[in-house]
């Protein structure tokens, strides 16, 4: 199950995905995966949003607009669309 | 993705040419689900039929056994989700319920003037954001939306802020941030940014016995609270860590007694029950062991038995 949240207004719309697993998502978004189930972007593994350490697919919660990064936390994942 | 965006994506993906995937609007106010089809999609989408607000869900179904579907397929789909992301068109994407789970859970008025409060005492953002937190894990307990709630409270306890959240939710749900609210009404200057974080660094008059707590730990807690006297102290625990609790008092009780100090008949004090209070958090069972410090000449049998039958009572 997957949510997107969309921003009009002030209003958050949730866009929930059901029948597809994250990772199809993550592919579909233009991002593919390794064996040990790191995120790759270009073919090379990708950084946090905090830069803290490298993205798995299982601990990722969030991917934020323009960038496309990612957040693996759920609390800065709230935060930043709080203020979105 | 705009408004127009998403009509222009329902209208597109909202027909037959695109039978593996099933579109719907929910408004999870009225619970109410109307499905969208090419057809109709423009006409509901904006209408009054369902107003697209924080309650609106739109579910976008996959049928990955339909005979007209595709991973191609699918990947265009998404991929024109993600386009929208890429360009800044106004959402993001999220993979965890438990955004959503936050956002839909509204604090009270009375929890919201709490945080103003202690906002204007100038208590840390990162600070009040953990009780807010804090306060909606309690709002599903006390809702009995076990799931959600103990899905949050993982996430949270697990997140950068979880130390913070867990300190704030111990904090909040034993009562003590309604004790500070009343302490810092009559005298705000006490209550300041530098007692808050004192406070989650060190409270003396409550130890809470959560998933990261020993038996070991919970006596060095009572000791380290003996030797400031502080004179009361609660011990929490729920579920499961309530055996913890019993237990790693015992423990302190053995040590208390078997302390190899020659106290040669002299009185000493040590941390006897006081009252006990079996209650409930939202499905689980929780006790509070309020403890005083008392002074003891020896442990005769008479007090001995008293206190094993206050023990076996507690």
């Amino acid at each position: 199950m997957t949510w997107l949240i969309m921003s009009e207004n002030n209003d958050i719309l949730l866009i929930k995905f059901e029948g597809v697993q994250k990772r199809e998502i993550l592919e579909g978004l233009g991002f593919s995966v390794d064996r040990h189930g790191y995120l790759l972007r270009n073919g090379e593994k990708i950084k946090t949003h905090d830069g803290s350490a490298y993205a798995k697919v299982d601990d990722v919660k969030a991917v934020l607009p323009g960038s496309l990064d990612i957040i693996t936390d759920l609390i800065e994942a709230e935060d930043y669309f709080k203020t979105y | 993705m705009s408004l127009t965006g998403l009509v222009l994506f329902i209208k597109k993906y909202a027909s037959k040419t695109f039978s593996w995937l099933k579109l719907s609007l929910t408004d999870s106010d009225t619970g109410k689900t109307i499905e969208l089809t090419g057809d109709n999609a423009t006409q509901i989408v904006g209408s009054k039929d369902i107003v697209i607000n924080n309650n609106t869900t739109l579910n976008i179904y996959i049928n990955k056994n339909d005979d007209n579907y595709s991973r191609e397929s699918q990947n265009d789909c998404v991929g024109e989700v993600g386009l929208g992301i890429e360009r800044h068109e106004g959402y993001g994407i999220t993979f965890d319920q438990g955004v959503s789970v936050i956002r839909n859970t509204t604090l009270s008025k009375q929890q919201n003037e709490i945080i103003k409060m202690f906002k204007k005492l100038g208590w840390p953002e990162d600070i009040l954001k953990a009780l807010a937190i804090a306060y909606k894990i309690m709002i599903l307990e006390d809702q009995g939306k076990h799931d959600k709630a103990k899905g949050l409270m993982e996430e949270a306890f697990r997140s950068k802020q979880g130390s913070n959240i867990r300190k704030m939710y111990n904090l909040a749900r034993s009562g003590y941030i309604d004790g500070f609210v009343m302490g810092a009404l009559f005298s705000p200057a006490s209550y300041g940014p530098k007692w808050v974080l004192d406070t989650l660094n060190y409270f003396p008059e409550a130890i809470f016995v959560d998933e990261n707590s020993s038996k070991i730990e919970i006596v060095e807690e009572l000791r380290k609270r003996h030797l400031k006297a502080i004179p009361k102290v609660s011990l929490f625990a729920r579920g499961k860590k309530i055996e913890t609790l019993m237990n790693g008092y015992s423990m302190y009780l053995d040590k208390s007694f078997n302390s190899s100090e020659d106290r040669k008949g002299s009185p000493f004090q040590i941390y006897l029950i006081e009252e006990k209070e079996d209650y409930k958090i939202g499905w689980s069972e929780a006790k509070r062991l309020v403890l005083k410090l008392q002074y003891v000449r020896e442990a005769t049998p008479e007090l001995l038995q008293k206190w094993a039958s206050d023990f076996s009572k507690a």
